[in-house]
């Protein structure tokens, strides 16, 4: 297998058999899946850089490049925009392993031919490379270890400001991790660069990573997203996690944020702060899906069409009248079975059972058991339906290792 | 609310919650300066030379300070470990020249302090042969379970019990104008022990692992560059109190042993100046402070060699991993602890003479990583607009020099 620590400083010989210098450094397109070498970094004997196109070689050895050209006195290659250097760009940096999921370095790149072209194919992350890369390779005693290669379509790159055009246009690298594999990636990188890193998602897809990290993790990054970025993402979560992220923050912190929030939004999570973290009116979100009882089985389709994009959950329909007040809930399996024409009224179940805003995490459990419930209605003194909380949000304070 | 925000931003509370928010990296690296070797050190200067090194002490306060802040700016301004941006910055080879000199002076540290750990069981009447092999057991235990950060902990609280040397000082009723004006007053003597011992207490406060801990402190604990004037600070009050401290352990030495003239050469003459305050029971006072800072530093230097080496190679790493996902470092960790507790159970070793010799290679090889600093603190492409002033880069140069100047010396007068 042919590696870049085989080419860097190999002769560059022209078509006369002369040396004419070394080669530096090797171009690529760093966003293609198996980039194809397109140039050649050249410092001639005169101390001079020149940029030959790979169509000016005539072979690559171990060592050696051979040009079909005589004595190049200029560049022949113009330098695109998405293109990088292998050694000042990529070779000795961190890169993001998405299949391993975890950050590694370049310890060396290794090339391959496709279609009788070279391209690089993978980066060596081994102990092995560094060894070839100081010329001890073929030592056997000192190299024992065997080559560790990712392949370069399962590697992105950290620090170059090449990451933000692959994760905007490179689509597999969000498809290829779940949020919580990329949480877990940022936990590995310092704050600064993961909130560098974070800034690069859409809000939308920020905020799913948001919910897959830890408070105080959070809490953390958001100091350095800045408040702007931080309500942006704030926005796309539900008010019940923004009000927990919230309330580990200074006042004054929490009030800047605010102010970037939506108006409605923000009353609700300073309502959602007043509760304790593990208590009902903490646990509860407010983003579920209310219907009234003269509504008809289509008309609560429809409307439930309209909002999903809000609503996180919908194992019940909650029912309440004019005043706001819990009147009744239906299953999603009832509401899909009955008749588009059916009034809710009487399909509804009538005999609501819920709970105060001060229920301990232990009663929650308790009812959510005993009823064999999903999620739970959270109602106050008058019977007023402040929120549902739902069975995840328990589980993830009964276990918040998982 | 605009108002509102103004005026408190510009009140001194807010500054102090601030301040006391990146409190730890220079307070917590000051503290672990202080581990066996480094009482060791401090407390053989003052035996063999009373005041005579005192003005070292004050020279050391600036370097020390200026160093940390340098390692601290790069791991501000970077995001990155000291590991980390040479190998992007100096490519492979240079890196593992780096990393190979930060070894050796590493494990000497280690070294010396697994040898403060057996001198210290010692005092207790626990033969070293024993006692070793159980501690190398324990560290291991610690790293490699992840209860380390909690008892890190234990010991930062320990360290506190070396405040009995400043009360011993003043219980010894020292003359202070004449120790006050030491600090200030040169005293230069040329011959080899005198020089190993004024370079072993700068190798032992500035420490090439002392500019990797700190820079991977501060990149840790995520500080930004808004508040970089306070961790600054910070800083600064941590070499002072490094300093602070040596002071009172090099008087209280002097009026002591020197006054005596009891040549330390074991532990339990070290001990010996503790004895006008607490009498008979100076040997355990030493001997528990001297253990707990020996365990100290022996786990915060293994420490930071594995992750070092393996932020610079790409090899994972971290607590939080176990022997399976991160081999080499584990390895680093293991090799690093049974190595040196082997080093120490060689029978007859002068034990307190490796740890004086072990501070005065660290301040040898310390110029080799000050030079890579040097040279990434002055590179506009990683360090922009924060790049070093005039002052810092004259005291950084001056410092490397003298180190330099003095190593060659002590070279030169050992043939």
């Amino acid at each position: 297998m042919l590696f870049f620590s085989m080419l860097i400083n190999a002769k560059v010989i022209d078509s006369t058999n002369h040396k004419i210098g070394i080669l530096t450094d090797v171009i690529v397109p760093l966003n293609n899946l198996y980039p194809k070498l397109s140039a050649f970094k050249v410092k001639l004997k005169n101390k001079e850089n020149l940029i030959l196109a790979i169509s000016s070689v005539e072979s690559i050895g171990q060592g050696v490049i051979t040009l079909n050209v005589r004595l190049p006195k200029e560049s022949n290659y113009k330098i695109k925009s998405q293109e990088g250097f292998l050694k000042e760009h990529v070779l000795d940096r961190q890169l993001i392993d998405t299949e391993g999921i975890k950050i590694v370095r370049a310890n060396d790149i290794a090339f391959g031919k496709i279609h009788n072209q070279m391209v690089v194919t993978s980066i060596d992350i081994s102990a092995s490379g560094i060894f070839r890369r100081l010329g001890l390779g073929n030592i056997p005693f000192i190299n024992r270890q065997q080559p560790l290669l990712i392949p370069w379509t399962e590697v992105t790159l950290i620090d170059s400001p090449s990451l933000q055009l692959q994760i905007k246009n490179n689509d597999m690298f969000i498809k290829n991790l779940h949020p919580a594999d990329i949480a877990n990636l940022i936990e590995d990188l310092n704050i600064k660069r993961g909130a560098d890193f974070i800034s690069q998602f859409d809000p939308d897809i920020a905020a799913y990573i948001f919910e897959e990290m830890s408070d105080e993790r959070i809490e953390a990054l958001i100091k350095h997203l800045g408040v702007k970025k931080t309500g942006d993402i704030l926005e796309k979560m539900s008010p019940d996690q923004v009000a927990d992220i919230l309330e580990n923050l200074s006042k004054d912190k929490v009030k800047e944020i605010m102010a970037e929030l939506k108006p409605e939004e923000s009353q609700e999570i300073m309502h959602l702060i007043k509760y304790g973290e593990r208590e009902a009116g903490g646990l509860m979100t407010t983003d579920f899906f209310i219907a009234r009882p003269d509504w008809t089985v289509k008309k609560v389709k429809k409307e439930l069409l309209k909002g999903k994009e809000e609503i996180k959950s919908v194992s019940y329909v909650y029912i309440t009248d004019e005043r706001g007040c819990y009147v009744g809930v239906l299953s999603l399996r009832e509401l899909l079975l009955s008749k588009d024409d059916t009034k809710i009224r009487s399909i509804m179940v009538t005999n609501v059972f819920s709970i105060p805003p001060k229920a301990s995490i232990k009663e929650i459990a308790h009812n959510l058991t005993k009823y064999n419930l999903f999620s739970i209605a959270v109602t106050n003194k008058n019977d007023k339906l402040l929120g549902v909380v739902m069975i995840d949000d328990i589980m993830r304070e009964l276990f918040p290792e998982a | 609310m605009a108002s509102f925000q103004k005026s408190s931003s510009n009140s001194w509370f807010k500054k102090i919650a601030i301040f006391l928010s990146v409190l730890g990296p220079g307070i917590i690296a000051a503290n672990a300066d202080n581990d066996a070797a480094g009482i060791a050190t401090y407390t053989i200067s003052g035996a063999r030379y009373g005041y005579g090194l005192l003005f070292s002490l004050f020279i050391i306060t600036f370097v020390l300070a200026v160093t940390q802040e340098m390692g601290t700016r790069i791991g501000v301004v970077t995001g990155k470990g000291l590991g980390g941006v040479i190998r992007e910055r100096f490519g492979l080879k240079l890196t593992m020249l780096a990393m190979f000199f930060m070894a050796i002076a590493n494990a000497g540290v280690i070294i010396a302090d697994m040898a403060g750990i057996a001198e210290s069981m010692e005092l207790f009447g626990i033969s070293k042969y024993i006692a070793v092999p159980i501690i190398v057991f324990i560290l291991w235990l610690l790293l490699y379970k992840g209860s380390f950060k909690r008892a890190e902990k234990i010991f930062l609280a320990l360290s506190g019990i070396y405040i009995v040397y400043i009360v011993t000082a003043f219980y010894t009723k020292p003359d202070w104008g004449e120790a006050l004006t030491a600090l200030v007053k040169p005293h230069l003597q040329f011959d080899r022990q005198y020089l190993l011992t004024l370079i072993a207490l700068i190798g032992t406060t500035v420490t090439p692992w002392g500019q990797f801990f700190i820079q991977s402190y501060v990149v840790d604990k995520g500080i930004r560059l808004k508040h970089y004037a306070y961790e600054r600070l910070e800083i600064f009050i941590g070499a002072f109190i490094t300093d602070f401290f040596s002071f009172f352990v090099i008087v209280t030495a002097a009026n002591t042993l020197f006054k005596n003239n009891i040549f330390v050469d074991t532990a339990s003459q070290a001990a010996l100046s503790l004895t006008p305050l607490a009498g008979h029971y100076a040997s355990i006072l030493f001997a528990v402070g001297f253990l707990n800072a020996g365990i100290m530093g022996a786990s915060i230097v293994t420490l930071a060699t594995a992750y070092a080496i393996c932020e610079a190679f790409g090899f994972e790493s971290g607590l939080d991993r176990n022997r399976k996902e991160a081999p080499i470092f584990y390895g680093i960790i293991i090799t690093l602890l049974i190595g040196s507790g082997l080093i120490v159970l060689i029978p007859g070793l002068p034990l307190f003479r490796i740890m004086l010799l072990s501070q005065g290679l660290n301040g040898m090889l310390l110029p080799i990583i000050l030079i890579y600093a040097y040279k990434i603190i002055n590179d506009k492409k990683v360090m922009g607009e924060y790049k070093n002033s005039r002052i810092a880069n004259i005291i950084t140069l001056t410092a490397l020099g003298l180190l330099v100047f003095a190593s060659i010396l002590v070279l030169i007068s050992s043939f």
